[in-house]
């Protein structure tokens, strides 16, 4: 899903924010800002996401085709990009999530072990 | 797609203001002032300028974007500055002009290969004949040891003789001369050529009386073009060649002209035409005789190496199968041997003139492209220097140093085009100017049958090679800047990167100088040696001589009836208003060829080792007198039959031949071996005058020996000689000749007639050439020192100003403040001069071939570049010294 085949800490970042946008452009459209706050808000605050580094993983999705853009008005009746997922997208995102699911299981297991039989 | 991006630029940087806007409004809301909402809202979105930059990296190919960028600010920079930027033009314009100027006559000459399939198998056998102690090499062969080449040489496929000639072709509008050459029969088939039209000529058509189509002729595919019109028709048609009929067969394919480069031949006829063609004066019987350029191809699989060996073995048996008994066993035949050459650039004959000096040349002009590139060099560090704040900001502001290199690198790149394209126009010119120097039809040939495009890429490819040079370390030095000092913005205190900026320069210039020196030396010993050459004792008086070549090979008349032609002739050019003299001769001096014979007296005979050390020429009446030679003793040719068995000396011979007595009234022995039949025989004849030594071969040997004979009906060349005619102009020669060519010989074609003069500059033309390219590249490396020297000078009054002014403050003069100022420059010439006077000694040394009574090391030549060089350095210096000497000590130490 990301751009870099490489797996290094930013990637991983760059991986997960790509994941967010499009979760959250599954209920719907929306523009940037909107995008930012709804990822801070559904996760209570615990993903604090610099709304700079936003802009750029949008360019990266819409050169994968996973959204798309189009020109609409805000909520303060200014101009606005607002972006929504393909069909592509809506593809990657059950994909990558189920990923994601499995990956975080398979985190839980480890790191929370279930009691061995002991003495 | 520019556009496209920056549309796509603006639209982000709106979509993020819009973001921005409404954080702003969110935090407005939430109850804080203005300020502070939009301050949150900044401190939230983290760097705008970066998010613009990441996006736009995602959109790919950033590079051309900033490949752009740099583009425009590089133009911008350079317009600020135009005085660099002409000067960086027509330096890197000169430069490189000239060296392709002359690199497309070396390529022409030397390195073009035939259009043949696979040239590089084809090669060049030649006779090397030793004399004694010289060599002559490149002789040709004759068609019996090229047949008996054929039979023993296992590592050839087929070996072919060729002898241009001129052919004479009745047509419409009368006679004209065409060039051509008579080939072996298996020419084309071992060159591997496919015919245009037609067919080429085969062995068939080798044969005695003709082939089946009579006398076959092939044509050339240019003569095709322009005198058939491409027309099939002319196909199996006859045409009259030199008084004969012959039948055209075929076209020769398209480029095709000829292994002789530069010549381009018309018709190609068989070696047994040849007979027909010269009756009386036939070679191709005479197995004693050498006229026939050889080539052969290599059997595949078989290294040139192999072959050579084996050619060079053969030598014994070829010329004991073929030479006449007579000939085969003087030391000359014993000490020869076969030649063998790669064959893939064909033949020159202004190769073997000019090889060297364009070599030479085209060192020189790298030379000057080296000087110029390393005076832009130092001025692009100037400039560098000037910008060390901008780059120093722009380090500061995050630009990587790749970035910043490549900024610099394109405004170098952006020159070098610039001057790149000029520099066509200049090697055109180049060009042009060589081909009229030269004067010499081979070379025009050579040079108008190239392609541009050729010429264009290795301009283009000079161009960028000169970028990389000298932008290369400014920018690459410029990226290095430590950054905080450079920060500073005191322009007083000079940071670390601008002093070592000025100390490469400085460490530049002696380098340019002891180059520019070196080129000086080297021009100044090549004009030497043209004055030398044009002032030497020449014998003779060159000016106002008219030497007009005949062929009157197709006259009815011979013997003795064209010998009286010739005295009608005579007498009646003599009768022409302006006229002084009129003599004809076999050879005349300075042409490059002569002939040499085997004389002896009683006193002296025939020396075993080196018995052709005679030249021998065959002379009417007035020759001396025409030429401007005295008779030292005796009475001249008379003109008449009473010559038949005398002679005349010159006094080198005479010194020779009868060192003891007098010479006039003795007699002198010649052994004439036939080349045909192999005997020889005794011709005696009687002293009658002793003439004074003139310059013969060439104007620098020392006059040689010289008998001259009379001419008689049975001269060997009888319809080949040179009219020599001394008039008071040469227009009134010109006239003369015309007169009585057109009065008794109108038949024959009209060879253009030259002047004594012209041919003795043509026997120097190599020296010339070189002498006069030599100086303007001097001119020109002087012109490039002294700009660098300005530069540098100028530089270094603007770094020490407030020393200046401290000087001047404390009672310098402005004679002391200039004086200072040329001392610095004094320093630098004084290494320059040290680096350069041994260059200039190695740069002698290299060309002291083409010398003539110069010494490389002479003191006297080498102080007089010296004095140049300085001369040329302190006027570049004078200017900054003036402006240094005005300074005014209030204005200097005033802090800013």
């Amino acid at each position: 899903m990301s751009t870099h085949t490489r797996k290094d800490p930013l990637d991983l970042l760059q991986g997960t924010l790509d994941l967010l946008i499009l979760q959250t452009l599954a209920f719907g459209r929306a523009h940037g800002h909107a995008i930012a706050r709804s990822i801070e808000r559904e996760s209570e605050e615990v993903l604090r996401v610099g709304h700079g580094s936003l802009y750029p993983a949008l360019q990266r999705l819409l050169k994968l085709k996973l959204i798309v853009a189009e020109d609409g008005v805000s909520e303060n009746n200014r101009k606005a990009r607002f972006y929504r997922l393909t069909a592509k997208g809506r593809a990657a995102l059950n994909h990558e999530a189920t990923q994601w699911e499995r990956f975080s299981r398979a985190m839980a297991r480890i790191l929370r072990p279930a009691p061995q039989e002991s003495r | 797609m520019l556009t496209r991006w920056s549309r796509r630029r603006k639209q982000l940087a709106e979509e993020i203001q819009a973001h921005l806007a409404l954080e702003t409004n969110e935090n407005l809301e939430a109850g804080m002032t203005p300020d502070e909402a939009r301050r949150a809202a900044q401190r939230r979105f983290g760097n705008e300028l970066l998010a613009l930059e990441r996006s736009r990296e995602i959109w790919g190919a950033l590079w051309l974007e900033r490949l752009v960028q740099d583009v425009r600010f590089a133009l911008r920079q350079l317009r600020t500055s135009p005085g660099f930027t002409v000067t960086a033009i027509l330096t890197l314009a000169l430069g490189i002009g000239a060296t392709t100027g002359i690199f497309s006559l070396t390529r022409a000459l030397l390195l073009d290969p035939l259009p043949i399939p696979d040239p590089g198998s084809l090669v060049r056998i030649s006779l090397v004949v030793r004399n004694g102690g010289s060599a002559v090499p490149d002789l040709p062969l004759n068609n019996f040891m090229i047949a008996s080449l054929r039979r023993h040489a296992s590592t050839l496929s087929g070996v072919f003789g060729w002898c241009p000639y001129f052919f004479v072709l009745q047509q419409d509008n009368g006679l004209h001369t065409y060039d051509g050459a008579m080939v072996s029969g298996n020419t084309f088939q071992v060159l591997g050529l496919r015919p245009a039209a037609g067919r080429l000529l085969t062995p068939a058509d080798n044969q005695p009386g003709g082939g089946p189509d009579g006398w076959a002729a092939v044509i050339s595919y240019r003569f095709w073009q322009e005198h058939f019109g491409a027309d099939r028709s002319i196909i199996g048609k006859t045409l009259t060649l030199s008084d004969h009929t012959i039948t055209v067969v075929g076209v020769a394919p398209r480029g095709f002209e000829g292994v002789m480069v530069g010549s381009q031949p018309d018709f190609y006829l068989p070696l047994e035409y040849e007979p027909v063609l010269r009756g009386a004066n036939s070679v191709l019987g005479q197995r004693g005789n050498v006229w026939l350029i050889t080539w052969a191809r290599l059997r595949p699989g078989v290294s040139f190496a192999a072959a050579a060996a084996q050619i060079r073995a053969l030598f014994r048996p070829v010329i004991d199968e073929t030479l006449p008994a007579d000939v085969l066993h003087t030391p000359v035949v014993e000490h020869s041997g076969f030649g063998v050459d790669r064959g893939s650039t064909g033949w020159s004959t202004l190769r073997a003139t000019y090889t060297r000096p364009l070599l030479v040349l085209q060192i020189l002009t790298g030379v000057v492209l080296l000087v110029g590139c390393v005076n832009l060099a130092g001025l692009c560090l100037a400039r560098a220097t000037a910008r060390e704040h901008e780059l120093a900001i722009r380090a500061a502001l995050g630009a990587a140093r790749a970035r910043i290199l490549q900024q610099i690198l394109v405004e170098s790149l952006l020159l070098a085009c610039a001057g790149g394209a000029f520099a066509v126009g200049v090697a055109w010119f180049t060009d042009r100017w060589l081909l009229r120097f030269l004067d010499n039809k081979e070379a025009a040939r050579a040079l108008a049958v190239h392609p541009d495009a050729a010429l264009l890429a290795v301009t283009a490819a000079g161009a960028a090679l000169c970028a990389l040079l000298f932008g290369l370390l400014p920018a690459w030095l410029a990226s290095r800047l430590p950054l905080e000092p450079a920060l500073r913005n005191n322009s007083r205190t000079l940071s670390r990167g601008a002093r070592r900026n000025f100390a490469v320069r400085r460490m530049f210039l002696p380098g340019q100088l002891a180059l520019t020196l070196a080129l000086v030396s080297v021009a100044a010993m090549l004009g030497a040696t043209v004055v030398h050459l044009r002032s030497g004792a020449l014998g003779f008086r060159p000016e106002n001589i008219l030497l007009a070549n005949t062929d009157f090979e197709r006259l009815p008349q011979k013997g003795e009836a064209l010998l009286q032609l010739y005295r009608r002739m005579m007498v009646r050019m003599q009768q022409m208003p302006g006229v002084d003299h009129v003599s004809v001769a076999e050879d005349t001096p300075l042409s490059g060829s002569s002939h040499v014979g085997a004389f002896s007296s009683d006193e002296s005979p025939e020396p075993a080792a080196n018995p052709f050390r005679y030249e021998t020429d065959e002379v009417g009446a007035n020759y001396f007198a025409a030429l401007g030679t005295p008779l030292l003793a005796g009475r001249d040719f008379s003109g008449t039959d009473a010559d038949a068995g005398t002679c005349i000396l010159n006094r080198t011979a005479m010194n020779l031949l009868f060192p003891a007595l007098p010479a006039i009234g003795r007699t002198v022995r010649q052994r004439i071996s036939s080349m045909s039949t192999g005997t020889a025989y005794t011709q005696e004849c009687r002293v009658i005058a002793v003439a004074g030594d003139m310059r013969y071969v060439n104007l620098r040997d020392t006059p040689p020996p010289v008998v001259y004979l009379p001419v008689t009906a049975k001269s060997d060349h009888l319809f080949s000689m040179t009219f020599v005619i001394q008039a008071h102009s040469l227009a009134d020669a010109r006239a003369a000749y015309l007169t009585a060519l057109h009065e008794f010989a109108p038949a024959t074609p009209n060879t253009d007639p030259t002047s004594l003069a012209g041919q003795m500059d043509e026997s120097m033309a190599r020296e010339s050439l070189l002498s006069v390219l030599s100086r303007f590249f001097a001119v020109l490396a002087l012109l490039l020192s002294g700009i660098g020297i300005y530069g540098l000078t100028a530089s270094w009054v603007a770094r020490r100003t407030p020393e200046i002014g401290v000087r001047m403050a404390l009672g310098a003069t402005r004679g002391g403040i200039a004086s200072l100022v040329l001392r610095q420059v004094a320093g630098l010439l004084a290494l320059g001069a040290l680096v350069g006077l041994p260059l200039a000694f190695v740069g002698g040394r290299v060309i002291r071939s083409f010398l003539y009574e110069v010494n490389p090391a002479s003191p006297g030549l080498l102080l007089l570049a010296v004095a140049l060089l300085a001369v040329a350095a302190v006027a570049a210096a004078w200017l900054p010294a003036r402006r240094a000497a005005t300074i005014d000590p209030v204005e200097a130490l005033r802090v800013e």
